[in-house]
């Protein structure tokens, strides 16, 4: 039975962490399938890389060489699909990030394999690989069969495989790169950061949304702290963009943004249905609001009754110590 | 822009033909601009005179450059449809028709605005602009023991989407409904079954919608036997009066401010208790300009004891100012020296009143939820509330 190749994925100098959770699920795969697990390592100075992925897998393959040091769809095409070619796992896992994404399709479409994208879950029964990817912006999950082939290609959405501490003890393999530059068409030129303050809150998983029961701006930086103690970002309702306290992209609702994190935390705010439209499809509400009549509560799943300045101190030790205690 | 034009007559066409036939009767006098809200605001521009004739030169929208697109497409979504300028049009005009048809092309191509592109498909999908369940559709009526229409009621109550959900508007239905039983009207809800009157979303050009809503809400009315509706907001009023007659004509609709008048000259409602309060009435524009009625609210009111009405000097009845809310400005934002019901409430505070009476649930919310990111506090009343108080009830 061949093996599970998964494609390592690192960002100036750091292995992003999609790839330890592409190698936890791939070593699960290879465990069940009675395979090894090979992780792929395109990089230039890669020892420290190879230092932290060593227990993760069976085989590392790395192809060491300038021309990796930063991430090129093309350059990574034309040398994946080498060693592809030469050494036909059955399955290629890849992160399904923006580098996946500019990477995959087009790969898959050269080897002509079997691919499918954004996948949650995976399973391979009888030779064949069968996963669950959502439909319908994530309202519906379905499960594809991939037509029989003795290769697949996938891309895995990231959190669907919590990372799982490495046992293992890798052998390396050395590859030389099969191409001597990046190609004419397409070379790497600079990162842009990100402007500080320039937050997506769409893609946010915990959004603490501050309505005009925060009373001064003054009061932001408490909320704040509270915010990035539990891992999310302030968001607002329209009157605190209109008093300048936080920028417009930080605005829910019908004339702002609509967002669906995981967890959404509404701080004095009433409800009304202009903010509500934007943030109602959040799978978890909770709402603190002196107001035990505030619309908002229809929509909570989880109300305090009570001064948000009393509430939130409290929330955020608890929720650190319950962090602490989980390690 | 460049200075050469090229004349495109299969733009100027399909506009026509998608119901813009009052741009050939314009000949950009430019009263419209003078009367239009949106050149009341000192930041804004609105040269609104200009679309015709940009349109018989199929010289609209037809850049092939991102950034004047942009613009051209916020200019012809701007509109509120408050109907100003064919108020004022000496060819009767109306610019909101001549837009609403460059919209429902752009709409056709998915090219407007993302804000009003969620409400769209909100109200498509679920039958009401917000996104909440048909089910709940009732829910502000519980405990107020009101029958499910029948045939053998005379009037069906429609009270639009915002009342029947939003928790501040659902006390006007609410306040609606205890005065009809009070007068002991005979009427009923349906709830569940119907569907958005869908006013808001024609305006924006969703024409497509706009007949879902149509086909869903006569066949209803035919197979439970509706004659007479009576409404809480006048974009619902207008739509019933003007435009769903196209497609069915067996029922009629009232506005409920014509409703209580009429109840009050047959002495079913007798205002009792009195508001010693200055109370000003906005008149909306869709329930003055658009279906002139301007008298009968004003009625109401002046027959409460202890009320004293004020008016909006020059600016009330056909030159009302909008609130801004229509044609879906509800969902939509502008900065804030971009916002009509700022402007509006300038002038309201003015007149020094300590309520602001309104007779439609986009006036309600646009002027409340203005007011408080003004850092104001003045109470915005429908008319159905301060009557309701009026009558001896909290
Ligand atoms: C055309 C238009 C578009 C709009 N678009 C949007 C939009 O996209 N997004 C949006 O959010 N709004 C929008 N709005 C505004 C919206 O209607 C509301 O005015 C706004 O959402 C209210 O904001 P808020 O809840 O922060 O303030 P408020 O309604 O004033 O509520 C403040 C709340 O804080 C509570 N509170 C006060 N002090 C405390 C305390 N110490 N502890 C706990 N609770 C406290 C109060 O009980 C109250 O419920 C729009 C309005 C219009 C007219």
């Amino acid at each position: 039975m061949a093996d599970i190749f998964a494609l390592v994925e690192h960002r100036q100098g750091v292995i992003r962490d999609i790839t330890y959770e592409l190698l936890t699920c791939g070593k699960k795969i290879a465990e069940k399938q009675n395979t090894q697990l090979t992780a792929v390592l395109f990089g230039h100075k890669t020892e420290p890389l190879l230092e932290k992925l060593k227990s993760y897998a069976h085989h590392i393959v790395v192809v060491d060489n300038e021309l990796y040091k930063e991430f090129n769809a093309e350059t990574y095409q034309i040398t994946l699909a080498d060693i592809l070619k030469k050494k036909s796992p059955m399955l290629t896992i890849i992160g399904h990030t923006a580098f996946g994404w500019d990477l995959c399709p087009a790969l898959a479409s050269q080897m002509n394999t079997p691919f499918t994208t954004d996948c949650l879950d995976i399973e391979i029964t009888d030779n064949k690989l069968k996963v669950i990817r959502q439909m319908f912006d994530g309202k519906l999950n379905a499960r594809v069969i991939l037509k029989e082939n003795p290769s697949y290609m996938i891309t895995v959405r990231s959190g669907s495989f919590p990372a799982e501490q490495g046992n293992l003890s890798a052998e390396i393999e050395k590859i030389d790169a099969p191409i001597g530059a990046e190609p004419d068409y397409r070379k790497f030129i600079e990162y842009i950061e990100a402007a500080i303050g320039e937050v997506d809150i769409t893609k946010a998983d915990v959004l603490v949304g501050i309505g005009r029961g925060i009373k001064e701006q003054t009061n932001i930086p408490v909320i704040e702290d509270f915010a990035k103690a539990i891992g999310g970002v302030l968001s607002c309702s329209r009157p605190i963009v209109d008093a300048g306290w936080l920028p417009k992209d930080r605005q829910v609702g019908s004339s702002g943004k609509t967002v669906k994190p995981k967890l959404y935390i509404a701080l004095g705010i009433s409800g009304a249905f202009q903010h509500i439209v934007g943030m109602k499809a959040s799978d978890i509400i909770i709402a603190v609001n002196k107001d035990p009549n505030a619309p908002i509560f229809n929509e909570a799943d989880y109300g305090i009754v009570d001064d948000l300045f009393k509430v939130v101190p409290a929330l955020k030790e608890k929720i650190l110590e319950v962090k602490q205690a989980k390690g | 822009m460049s200075n050469v034009i090229t004349i495109n007559p299969d733009i100027r066409e399909t506009i026509i033909e998608a119901g813009g036939d009052d741009v050939i009767k314009c000949y950009q006098c430019g009263k419209c601009m003078a009367s239009c809200p949106w050149n009341l605001l000192k930041k804004i521009n609105y040269t609104t005179y200009r679309f015709c004739q940009r349109i018989k030169l199929g010289a609209i929208i037809e850049s092939e450059d991102k950034e004047e697109i942009a613009t051209d497409t916020i200019d012809v979504f701007r509109c509120v449809g408050c109907d100003s300028c064919r108020y004022e049009c000496p060819r009767g005009v109306s610019l909101s028709d001549v837009l609403r048809a460059v919209r429902r092309i752009l709409v056709d191509f998915g090219s407007y605005p993302a804000e009003l592109k969620s409400v769209v498909t909100r109200l498509y999908n679920s039958g009401n602009p917000l996104g909440e369940p048909a089910e709940k559709r009732t829910d502000w009526a519980t405990g107020l023991d009101i029958p499910q229409f029948n045939e053998s009621l005379d009037y069906l109550y429609f009270p639009c989407c915002v009342p029947a959900y939003d928790t501040r508007a659902k006390n006007v239905a609410q306040s609606t409904a205890k005065i009809l039983k009070k007068a002991g009207v005979s009427f009923g809800i349906i709830g569940k079954e119907e569907f958005c009157c869908a006013e808001a979303v024609r305006r924006v050009g969703a024409e497509k919608v706009f007949q879902t809503a149509v086909r869903n809400n006569t066949e209803l009315f035919k197979k439970k036997g509706v004659k007479k509706v009576i409404t809480t907001s006048p974009h619902c009023f207008l739509t019933f009066k003007k435009e769903y007659p196209e497609y069915y004509d067996k029922f009629d609709a009232l506005h409920v401010t014509q409703l209580f008048a009429q109840l009050m000259k047959a002495k079913k409602i007798i205002p009792q208790k009195e508001v010693n309060k200055t109370v000003v009435y906005h008149d909306p524009c869709t329930l003055g300009r658009q279906m002139e009625v301007y008298e009968e609210p004003r009625e109401v009111l002046k027959s409460i004891p202890g009320l004293k009405l004020v008016e909006v000097p020059m600016f009330n009845r056909e030159f009302s100012v909008c609130c801004g809310g229509g044609a879906m400005g509800l969902w939509r934002d502008w900065p804030e020296d971009e916002r009509l019901a700022n402007f509006r409430l300038h002038q309201i505070l003015k007149t020094g009143a300590d309520v602001v009476a309104v007779a439609c649930p986009y006036c309600l919310q646009m002027f409340e939820e203005t007011i408080k990111s003004m850092g104001l506090e003045l109470p915005v009343m429908d008319i159905s509330e301060i009557l309701y108080e009026s009558l001896g009830n909290k």
